[in-house]
């Protein structure tokens, strides 16, 4: 038994787990590219971007649903990724598609300034090569 | 301010404290005159031993009613002292107050006699030596601050955490305790604060491996430390609780303090060229590999590297990024335009790899093949110069953070 000596293995296991807890493909897609641009923009620190991933997917209440926000819609039998065309008291429409509110199970969100939020004194304009 | 004989007072940073008259004992030391500056986030207790006059800067220095040292720190120091002990660390998680302890034993062991030096190996907050880097400095008389202590050898980094530098970090702390070794009594690690989780506890382990400590000193406030020294015998072993007084510093002064440092650090700074000639890069593959002629028009310059490891290409300014990484994926190449190394934290190292000074790239002329760097070098020590070891941070000139360089880009 060791220990992992390098911290890139905390960004692989959250990605492994992202395939344990969503069954949406496009909405796994976004959250890694999410990872991807945490590391360009801490490179040399793997242990901040596995940390901010954390925290990348966050969850929502049905009343926090705003119009023209992408989401993750985990219901009983499936998950629907997408814009939310129209909120109402009860419902939401994504995709053409009328959820009623009650039978959302979950509402999750793409976290896009975890960095900015966790550790804000490493947030820098990232150099093009 | 008159302050008597006996009395304690205690001066909460940001705040200066001239001693006008009478004695104080600061950090484990004498002091009957001066005048100190206590930085935000720190604290420091003034014991009265001869009555005086204190003269503070602001209101944040308040009368205590006892020692905030606790007696076990002066018994601590005597058993250095009489036991010969010559390679302490300490250990601690952020804000236990490991350098405030490292001060004071340090001062004690001087008051003793024993000539004893200090290892900072908190490249996060360089106390001894530039930003970035683990310093060394030797206690030739009492202080009460680490970055008034000379330096006296200094291994760069080049970037504010170990993280992801574990190789070179281990390297810096097996040649400077080896120099340590040689020119002290004593010398005190004085370490990183952190302390949990794979990377810290493999770094850890290593850095007590390497340093072989006769005396391992946990500044702890329960049992959180011991898996660092479980392998090691309980005689060698002091556990301090750690003092109430140990303030946690939030991210935003960690960046402050550490932006005070390499801004003072760059303060005097100026401009040298260095050519390529002169010296050999370290900490990248470019100059490791064989000139390479290419046909490309947007390629300034182009290296074939060793075996598998294929090429380095530097491309003209005006190279779009899209373009620049077509041709270097057709080449297997790491590379970049030459304004993607302006602001590279760099450390300007002897022909044994200490750094004699740290800089910020300000140009990297890949046709007249010289580099310009803006640093605090003394005049006259260019000839010294025999590496560029390139870091994982830039900084400006003026010597505040200004973001990472990509490793391995090129």
């Amino acid at each position: 038994m060791s220990y992992w000596e390098n911290e890139f293995v905390g960004i692989l296991d959250y990605i492994d787990s992202l395939f344990v807890r969503y069954r949406n493909m496009e909405f796994i897609a976004d959250v890694i590219r999410e990872a991807s641009l945490l590391r360009k923009r801490v490179p040399i620190l793997p242990g901040i971007v596995a940390m901010c991933l954390g925290s990348v997917t966050k969850e929502i209440k049905p009343e926090e649903i705003e119009q023209a926000q992408k989401y993750l819609f985990v219901l009983e039998e499936e998950e629907i990724y997408g814009v939310a065309e129209k909120v109402s008291g009860d419902s939401v429409s994504v995709s053409g598609k009328k959820i009623g509110k009650n039978m959302i199970i979950k509402t999750v969100k793409i976290n896009a300034s975890t960095l900015e939020e966790i550790w804000p004194t490493l947030v820098y304009e990232v150099k093009e090569r | 301010m008159k302050i008597n004989k006996g009395d304690i007072y205690l001066a909460k940073g940001e705040i200066k404290v001239e001693i006008k008259s009478g004695s104080f004992e600061l950090i484990g030391a004498i002091f009957k005159s001066g005048e100190i500056n206590i930085p935000e986030g720190k604290q420091m207790p003034f014991i009265c031993k001869e009555a005086g006059e204190l003269v503070p800067s602001n209101e944040k220095f308040e009368k205590l009613d006892h020692n905030t040292i606790p007696e076990n720190w002066y018994a601590i120091a005597e058993r250095i002292a009489k036991e010969n002990i010559k390679r302490v660390v300490i250990l601690g998680e952020v804000d236990t107050g490991k350098s405030f302890f490292s001060i004071f034993l340090a001062n004690r062991l001087t008051a003793m006699n024993k000539r004893t030096g200090i290892i900072d190996s908190d490249t996060g907050q360089s106390d001894i030596g530039a930003p970035g880097t683990i310093g060394f400095g030797i206690f030739d008389k009492h202080y009460f601050a680490l970055p008034d202590v000379p330096v006296q050898k200094q291994y760069f980094i080049g970037n504010h955490s170990p993280g992801g530098l574990f190789t070179v970090f281990l390297a810096g702390i097996a040649k400077i305790a080896a120099y340590a070794e040689k020119h002290t009594d004593c010398f005190i690690v004085n370490t990183t604060g952190w302390t949990h989780g794979d990377g810290a506890r493999c770094l850890k382990k290593a850095k007590l491996e390497i340093v072989d400590p006769d005396l391992a000193i946990l500044m702890q406030r329960d049992s959180e430390l011991e898996h660092l020294t479980a392998h090691m015998p309980d005689e060698k072993i002091v556990r301090l609780s750690v003092s109430r007084k140990a303030t946690p510093t939030s991210q935003t002064v960690r960046k402050e303090l550490r932006e005070k440092i390499s801004r003072r650090c760059f303060a005097g700074s100026r401009k040298i060229a260095l050519p390529f000639s002169g010296f050999k890069f370290e900490r990248v593959f470019l100059g490791s590999g064989k000139p390479l002629e290419t046909k490309e028009n947007e390629i300034l310059y182009a290296e074939k590297l060793p075996a598998w490891e294929g090429h380095v290409i530097i491309f003209k300014e005006d190279t779009t990024p899209a373009k620049a990484g077509e041709i270097a994926a057709s080449y297997r190449a790491r590379y970049c335009r030459p304004s993607y190394l302006e602001k590279t934290f760099v450390g300007l190292a002897d022909a044994d790899g200490f750094a004699i000074a740290v800089g910020s790239v300000e140009k990297a002329d890949f046709l007249k093949k010289e580099l310009t760097v803006v640093t605090d070098l003394e005049t006259g020590r260019e000839g010294e110069i025999k590496f560029v070891q390139m870091g994982s941070l830039r900084y400006s000139s003026d010597g505040n953070e200004a973001g990472f360089i990509l490793p391995s880009a090129i």
